[in-house]
């Protein structure tokens, strides 16, 4: 049966229509919080941040907020390490219960002696006790699959980071890339057990291998382009909003005017090409339950082919004002080679992803093993039906 | 035979032609090139295209723009470019070198394998090859293969390595002459192409 694209146009030529006669009301609301931004001082607002009247997640202001960075000149020697991950996640039809996971890695050095690796490494997850986190007080557990699978993903990217970063770590300016955030807010709402193993035990771990070796000249930092996030317009919206209003209950001077604003739409208009923002830091509650200290997580905003991109750094990469400057013109620099996005990171995306071809061959793969040892290959119906076509 | 240096590697094989990857990238040895596969037989072929691509089809390359530098600075800031591309040659076969180490102007029984060496022939090893005027025949065979320009390039390469070049695209074009004498378009366009007269270096 064709798509009926006729009943879905008509909807959605109103909710064009009205974008467009939203967007006057909604620049001149950005231009009001820029003003609000520019001029508010940064003891009010952490003032008004720590009274803890408002529980919207808001930025800490690190720095002078009317403030923003030119980029440095790049170092005459200085490397990129980029990792990225791609996954098969568990097909439940399926008799064996597998994870596939490939991680991409990028090594490029640049200056006197240019060179590149690109490599990928190809991990399995197989059976119960492999695709499981099990809590060892109780019988509980939780399967990698779905949102936990991305978590695990994440851990495992920056295992292997870790480990390329202690092998080639040498003194020379060396920016490790990733994709995505520092910040496993998806771990949120998992069960203890869960978070104990991913997060503090993994994760965490491979945090403080990195900071370990900050004395190399290592700087973690990962991308996010165009983010949604809304840290530092929620620390306005603190200030200037009615102390009485809520989520549920906005006020007219700060809810409505913040109102479908992200930061990004912010600092689009206020960062000149290739500057970066004033420094903020992370209030998410998974950083304050559960990074230690050191691996709180600071951010700021970058402007670069008139799009935003959000960096978040470890602690110990910005509280290191050399650090600090390092990572925004090494980032600018991956841009620009990348035509607007890190080019390590788009390289590292290509190393590590499976593409249909691969996740068919290894379904055939999979299918071939299970044939050769005999077993009976009870797929569901509902799994048969989208595989084989019929009328 | 020459100190064997493999400079690219078979990626495509029949028993009329290769194709080759080079082991570097845009070092490909020239058209009208002489090469042979370390392969048993060893296959001896011309080199009649060669070609850059995307390791990957599907990521085509664009435009960087005038602002970029030299093409040296833009490979040195970019040092992952010349892993996402491969220079590759296609080789005509011209004959083989049996066991006893004879040169057979023949197609080769079997195609030469996958992921074998392919090396280049000293100038001394081509004057040897081609010292027998029979090298031409898989050559005018596949002149609609490799197309008339590739046919006149090899010929003046040769040509260039003899004592008496003249003389050699003289000879080559007596045997044109013989092959053609039903189409003398082409033939005449095929002289006009050898006598261009021979290529140095």
């Amino acid at each position: 049966m064709p798509f009926d694209f006729e009943l879905i146009t008509e909807k959605l030529q109103k909710a064009v229509k009205s974008i467009k006669s939203n967007t006057n009301s909604f620049n001149q609301r950005v231009l009001k919080l820029i003003d609000i931004y520019q001029t508010t001082e940064l003891g009010f607002v952490e003032q008004k941040r720590t009274e803890g009247k408002h529980n919207w997640i808001s930025a800490k202001f690190l720095d002078e907020n009317s403030i923003y960075y030119e980029a440095n000149k790049l170092p005459s020697d200085y490397r990129v390490i980029a990792v990225d991950g791609s996954h098969i996640d568990v097909d439940r039809h399926s008799p064996i219960k597998c994870v596939v996971l490939n991680i991409g890695t990028v090594i490029f050095t640049y200056g006197s002696e240019p060179q590149a690796i690109l490599t990928n490494s190809p991990y399995t997850f197989i059976g119960d006790s492999e695709i499981n986190i099990f809590d060892s007080s109780t019988t509980s557990r939780s399967p990698l699959q779905g949102n936990l699978m991305g978590v695990k993903r994440a851990v495992m990217e920056l295992t292997n980071l870790a480990d390329t970063l202690e092998q080639y770590a040498d003194g020379i300016p060396t920016l490790a890339l990733i994709d995505g955030s520092l910040i496993l807010w998806s771990i949120l709402g998992e069960q203890e057990f869960v978070i104990k193993e991913l997060l503090q035990d993994q994760f965490l771990e491979q945090l403080n291998r990195i900071k370990n070796l900050a004395h190399q000249n290592v700087i973690l930092a990962s991308y996010l382009s165009y983010p949604d996030t809304s840290d530092v317009i929620n620390a306005l919206r603190i200030c200037i909003c009615n102390e009485n209003c809520s989520n549920k209950n906005p006020c007219t001077e700060g809810c409505v005017l913040v109102n479908g604003i992200r930061d990004r739409d912010l600092f689009i208009k206020f960062l000149p090409d290739n500057a970066r923002s004033a420094l903020f830091e992370s209030t998410s509650n998974v950083i304050e339950k559960y990074y230690n200290k050191g691996n709180e997580i600071s951010f700021y905003y970058l402007r670069i082919f008139d799009e935003i991109a959000r960096i978040e750094l470890p602690s110990w990469v910005s509280n290191d004002p050399n650090l600090l400057q390092l990572s925004h013109s090494l980032i600018i620099d991956q841009c620009e080679k990348g035509m607007g996005y890190p080019v390590s990171i788009m390289e590292s995306h290509e190393q590590a992803v499976i593409n249909t071809n691969d996740r068919e061959n290894f379904k055939m793969l999979l299918d071939r093993l299970l044939a050769e040892q005999g077993v009976n290959y009870n797929t569901s119906q509902k799994d048969r039906s989208k595989k084989f076509r019929w009328v | 035979m020459n100190n064997y240096k493999p400079i690219a590697e078979i990626i495509e094989s029949s028993t009329k032609s290769f194709v080759a990857q080079c082991y570097e990238l845009y070092q490909a040895p020239k058209l009208g090139t002489f090469v042979q596969t370390r392969d048993d037989p060893s296959i001896v072929g011309v080199v009649y295209n060669v070609f850059t691509e995307p390791l990957d089809p599907s990521r085509r390359p664009i435009a960087r723009g005038p602002f970029q530098n030299t093409q040296e600075k833009l490979y040195e800031d970019n040092p992952h470019l010349s892993l996402l591309f491969r220079t590759e040659v296609e080789v005509f076969i011209l004959g083989y070198i049996d066991n006893s180490k004879k040169y057979k102007y023949e197609s080769p029984l079997l195609p030469a394998k996958i992921h074998m060496g392919v090396s280049l022939l000293t100038k001394e090893e081509i004057v040897s090859f081609t010292e027998n005027i029979n090298f031409l025949e898989l050559l005018i065979e596949g002149i609609s293969t490799i197309s008339e320009e590739i046919f006149s390039i090899t010929i003046r390469t040769i040509a260039s390595y003899r004592q008496d070049p003249e003389q050699f695209i003289f000879d080559s074009g007596k045997q044109l002459a013989g092959s053609f004498s039903h189409d003398q378009q082409k033939l005449i366009l095929l002289l006009r192409k050898l006598g261009r007269g021979p290529i140095n270096g």
